[in-house]
């Protein structure tokens, strides 16, 4: 089973960064941070699955596909910042971290702005034909 | 299972460091006590860079960025 697996390295590397927080703090984030790597390596093939379901459904009901695929960009995006925002806040930068989520939240706002172009005209359009 | 392989290097990587730094600080050597720490972070920073890049390419494979 996978969610054993994902639990297990979590509470053993948890302990381990625990202990090594003590004499080496680095080391200590260093182990959270390779924790993160193998947990979503191994969930990763499952989330492929949800996320290439996702993008078939919304073609069977006849939804254009680029709204989705921007969609899951932008999970992307959150998914990376998070991963880099809460590494910075356990090492007790909340600074550092807080920057992190406004480049995140100022990357996705980049990605998502043809989308915005889009429901502008779309409602010029129909102002227009009104 | 090479991740959980890698969490227990980077763990006796740490502990070993702690131990020579300890160990050095007490036989009054407090500068290479500071070289050994120094060393030990940066064979982990190496390892933790290479697996950063895994992990970005992994994202980016599966969320198609």
């Amino acid at each position: 089973m996978v969610i054993e697996k994902i639990v297990g390295i979590a509470l053993v590397s948890v302990i381990l960064s625990v202990l090594l927080k003590g004499y080496n703090p680095s080391v200590a984030i260093s182990v959270s941070l390779i924790a993160v790597v193998v947990m979503f390596a191994i969930i990763s093939p499952y989330l492929k699955i949800v996320l290439s379901s996702f993008v078939n459904i919304s073609s069977q009901i006849g939804m254009e596909i680029k709204y989705i695929v921007t969609v899951i960009k932008v999970i992307g995006i959150a998914y990376i910042t998070q991963i880099g925002a809460e590494i910075c806040r356990d090492s007790g930068e909340n600074a550092v971290a807080t920057k992190v989520e406004i480049c995140g939240k100022i990357v996705i706002m980049v990605m998502s702005l043809p989308i915005v172009y889009e429901l502008f005209s779309v409602i010029s359009d129909i102002v227009n034909l009104v | 299972m090479t991740g959980v392989d890698l969490i227990f290097k980077v763990a006796a990587i740490g502990i070993l460091v702690a131990v020579l730094n300890q160990l050095l600080v007490r036989s009054g050597r407090e500068d290479q006590a500071m070289l050994t720490t120094l060393a030990g972070l940066i064979v982990v920073l190496m390892m933790v860079i290479k697996q950063i890049s895994n992990l970005f390419d992994t994202i980016k494979s599966v969320f198609e960025l």
